[in-house]
Formats: C-alpha cells, sequence, structure tokens
C-alpha cells in the first residue's frame, strides 16, 4: 500500500480538498455533534435535530473518492435530475430513494401537515376567530417584510419569497414554497429554515422578556362573556370542509398543503380514530424522522458553500425576530383596544410554530405567576398562524411567478413583453386542445 | 404593476390585441425594492382579506350550526 489514507478515505478527502472546503467540513460535523447534545439536553426541539445532526456529522465524515477522482458520499445527490442518471444513482445512494420519491416532491411537507392537522383542535380557533387571526396576521410580519429586504440585498423575487417564508416559522411550508419557486438553493433555505426554527424555542423567551415588561406577562386573560358551548365535531368539520373547498379553489398550486392540513382536521372530527392515530403517530413522527435525517445528510459542505448561504442565514434570522415583533405588537394592539386587559404575550404564539410557540408563551408566564393560563388563547393564535402561512405560501407561490420579475441576471436595459394575437381559434367543449 | 399582465392577457378580446409593457432598467437589484414593497404590500393585504374572510365564515358556521343544533335540542 503506497498510501495508508487510501484505506481511510474520509480522511484523505479531507486533507486533499482545500482549506475552505475542509474547514467547512470539520465546522459542519462540530455544528451537528452540537445539535445533537442541545437536542438531547431538550435545548432545541430533539425529534428533528437529533437526526440532523447525526445526519450532518455521517455526510461531511463520510467523504470518500468516487469514479474519475471526484468526492462524494453513498447517501443522496441533490443536484441530479436527469431522469436516466437519476434512476442509476438511485440504485446507489441509500437515501436517494427517499430525497427523490418524498423529498423533492413536497410529499414529506405533507405527511408532516396531515400528522398536524389531526392533533390541531381548532375549537380553540372557533371560539374567538377574529382576535386569533388579527394576532395571526400580525405575526406574519418578517413574512412580508423581509420579502423587499431580500429583494435590495440582491436575491430574485423568488428566492426573496423563498427565504420570507421562515418568518412564518413553519418548516413544511418553507420546504414547500422553495421547492415551487427557487428549486436551485431549496437546500440552502430549507436548512437555514429549521436551525433557526430550533432557535425560535430558545431566542423568543429573551424577546418576549425584551418587549413585555412584567406587570404585562402577570395579566390574567378575560374569559369569554358567555361561557361558550364546546363545539359540535359536526361544526369543526364543516369548517374544514369549507376553508379547504374555498383555499383550494383561490391557490391551486397550493392544493397539497390545504388538503393535507384539512384533511388531518377533518380525520380527527370524524372520529376516526384509527385514522387519527396513524396520521398523529406514525406518519407524522416517521415523516419527522426522515425530514431531519435528510435535511442532515443535505448539509453537506459543497452544498452548503452557496454564495447565496450568508445572506440567506442573515435573512432567516431577521424574518424570524420581525415575525416575533410583530406578534408582539398585535398582542399590545389588543391589548389597548381591550382596554389594559388583555396579555400581550398571547400575540408571539401568532408565530406558527406549532405547538412550539403558544408553549413558549405559556412558559415566560408561568415563570412570573403560575397562576396565569394563556395556553387556550395561544393555541388559537397558533393554529390560526398556520392558516396564514398557507394562506400565504399559496399567494407567494401564485403571485410571485405572475409577477414575472425575476429577471435579476438580465442584461438589457429595458424589458419588452409584446404579446400579439389575431382572431385566436374559439374552442369549444369537448374538442380537443392543439399542442403548442 | 406587472400584476395587470395576466389579467389583460385573460381579457383580450378576440381581435388583434398588441400590449407593450416597457419597464425601466432592473438589472442592478436594489432597483427593483421599490416595487417590491408595493408587491409586498399587495400580497399582505391580500392574505388579510382571506384570512378574516375565513374568521367571517368559521363565525358565521359556528353561529348558525350552533342556533340548529340548539332548535334540534328543543324539539
Amino acid at each position: 500500500m503506497s498510501n495508508w489514507l487510501e484505506i481511510f478515505q474520509g480522511l484523505e478527502t479531507l486533507l486533499r480538498s482545500d482549506l475552505l472546503l475542509a474547514c467547512t467540513r470539520v465546522g459542519l460535523i462540530a455544528l451537528g455533534a452540537m445539535l445533537v447534545y442541545m437536542g438531547t439536553k431538550g435545548i432545541l426541539e430533539p425529534l428533528l435535530m437529533i437526526p440532523m445532526g447525526f445526519g450532518m456529522i455521517a455526510v461531511n465524515a463520510g467523504v470518500l473518492l468516487l469514479a474519475g477522482g471526484k468526492f462524494g458520499t453513498l447517501f443522496v445527490d441533490p443536484l441530479i435530475t436527469e431522469p436516466g442518471q437519476l434512476v442509476d444513482i438511485m440504485q446507489v445512494n441509500f437515501l436517494q430513494p427517499v430525497y427523490t420519491l418524498t423529498f423533492s416532491n413536497g410529499l414529506i411537507a405533507c405527511l408532516v401537515f396531515m400528522g398536524i392537522g389531526s392533533l390541531l383542535d381548532i375549537g380553540y380557533v372557533m371560539s374567538r376567530p377574529f382576535e386569533s387571526m388579527f394576532l395571526a396576521l400580525a405575526a406574519e410580519l418578517g413574512t412580508i417584510v423581509t420579502f423587499p429586504v431580500a429583494v435590495f440585498c440582491g436575491l430574485s423575487y423568488n428566492d426573496a419569497a423563498s427565504i420570507a417564508m421562515v418568518g412564518g416559522a413553519d418548516g413544511p411550508m418553507v420546504l414547500y414554497t422553495s421547492l415551487m419557486l427557487s428549486k436551485e438553493i431549496f437546500v440552502p433555505i430549507t436548512v437555514v429554515a429549521y436551525l433557526y426554527l430550533g432557535l425560535t424555542y430558545g431566542g423568543y423567551p429573551y424577546l418576549i422578556r425584551l418587549l413585555v415588561p412584567k406587570k404585562l406577562r402577570m395579566i390574567k386573560p378575560v374569559p369569554l362573556k358567555k361561557p361558550a358551548k364546546p363545539l359540535s365535531a359536526g361544526i369543526k368539520l364543516t369548517f374544514a370542509t369549507v376553508a379547504c373547498a374555498l383555499l383550494c379553489f383561490l391557490f391551486p398550486v397550493a392544493a397539497p398543503l390545504f388538503l393535507s392540513l384539512f384533511i388531518g382536521v377533518a380525520v380527527r372530527e370524524a372520529g376516526l380514530k384509527e385514522f387519527t392515530d396513524f396520521l398523529g403517530g406514525p406518519v407524522l413522527y416517521g415523516a419527522t424522522f426522515f425530514l431531519g435525517l435528510m435535511l442532515g445528510v443535505l448539509c453537506e459542505a459543497n452544498t452548503l458553500l452557496n454564495p447565496k448561504i450568508f445572506t440567506l442565514l442573515c435573512l432567516g434570522v431577521f424574518s424570524l425576530l420581525v415575525s416575533g415583533i410583530g406578534g408582539i405588537a398585535g398582542g399590545y394592539a389588543l391589548y389597548f383596544l381591550s382596554g389594559r386587559k388583555y396579555n400581550p404575550v398571547i400575540g408571539l404564539a401568532g408565530v406558527s410554530c406549532v405547538p412550539s410557540c403558544a408553549k413558549v408563551a405559556q412558559k415566560c408566564v408561568t415563570k412570573d405567576d403560575p397562576s396565569v393560563i394563556i395556553l387556550p388563547q395561544a393555541l388559537g393564535a397558533n393554529i390560526c398562524g398556520v392558516i396564514t402561512t398557507a394562506i400565504l405560501c399559496g399567494i407567494y407561490v401564485t403571485v410571485i411567478p405572475l409577477m414575472g420579475k425575476d429577471k435579476k441576471h438580465e442584461s438589457k436595459p429595458a424589458v419588452e413583453v409584446k404579446i400579439e394575437q389575431s382572431n385566436p381559434p374559439m374552442i369549444t367543449a369537448g374538442q380537443e386542445i392543439p399542442h403548442q | 404593476m406587472d400584476l395587470l399582465e395576466p389579467v389583460a392577457r385573460a381579457l383580450m378580446p378576440a381581435g388583434s390585441l398588441e400590449i407593450q409593457i416597457s419597464r425601466k432598467s432592473s438589472t442592478i437589484a436594489p432597483m427593483n425594492t421599490i416595487p417590491a414593497i408595493y408587491e409586498c404590500l399587495y400580497i399582505y393585504m391580500l392574505a388579510a382579506v382571506i384570512s378574516l374572510g375565513i374568521a367571517t365564515a368559521i363565525k358565521c358556521i359556528a353561529v348558525v350550526l350552533t342556533a340548529q343544533n340548539a332548535k334540534s335540542e328543543i324539539k
């Protein structure tokens, strides 16, 4: 053996690669280990962070020399799109089938959404619909404000909309939007989104303490004037059906997401216990496990050494921060409108990270006064947050391509759109539409 | 605004029609920022209208169905 390093290819590829790549690989291995540690300690969401951390460690350590002297791994190659190559690579990379058949078409996001839907009790929303929806809209401030900021930073409209969705704090939604709008950089966007979603759990309590004084955090929620009767399952089922149909009509591009969310709700309210257990158990946890693992193995140094990554990192944290501030501002608006009887902390739960944000809001309040229970209101705002984020996802995915502004790379000083039409043929029902 | 372009396409009469839309230079990203602000406001308003519409629908469904339930209970 001329070179002992040839036996240990992970080390060989590390030593033979250029300094930046080698440092990034080592850094990502360390970051993976940190995610596992923080997940185990409960600082970050363990269900996502432990598989993600392990994936990051393995993919950055397990780089080997492939045919032609290229560096690669046996996990997944997200950049292959040519069908023939894809069939070949699916027989080599062990996670490629999961990536190709569930991740890159958004199925895994939809599966997570079905699980979330089956766990949501929309009774919280239905008892205070306007209040909850107002808070959810306020907490979408980051999703809106980040869009022009990202355009200012030089991102195209599609990329700007994808990174702006991080403000919705809903992982599957970011994944879905970036898959639809920015296929080339959806990996870094999704990774950034999920990393930050883990951080919301640790970061938002500081934001609450910074923006809401202790006196206001201890305000007890005012009970409803008329104690509401528990809503029947039929009412909730009717709402799920109407909302699903309406949103699918409005935004067919995001129809898979709406269907996934509301079918989960419908299954729960229809009393189909077997399906509810299936969606809320194996489907949700199985999808979350593979989502975390896949995100981890996609954190390969080569993929993440994208020149846009720093901008995406900054915009992601900006987006979440502004959404948190917007939510609390919404809480303050209700505080003043209610004659200073509303706890502004509930506003933060409008950020749609279900149920983390509602739990964070309740935890912060409990620390100051254990007798204050804001969880029902917070859950209502939280569930509305999911609905508003889905609506914004639908709007972005539908409207951004219509804007036709994704022309950052154009070199012409002026763009002329010329549409000419002369007596188009009438197409009647049943007639075959000719292929263009 | 470019949003009008698909509307114009949809409303185009059967006869020949020519639409010319000229835009000023959009090669430098920050030049797009002002239109992006308008467009994000438009998107937010659209989201707000739909969300509040859904909230109204929730309220209506809850009120109507609860009243129906109460009626049938009395009967």
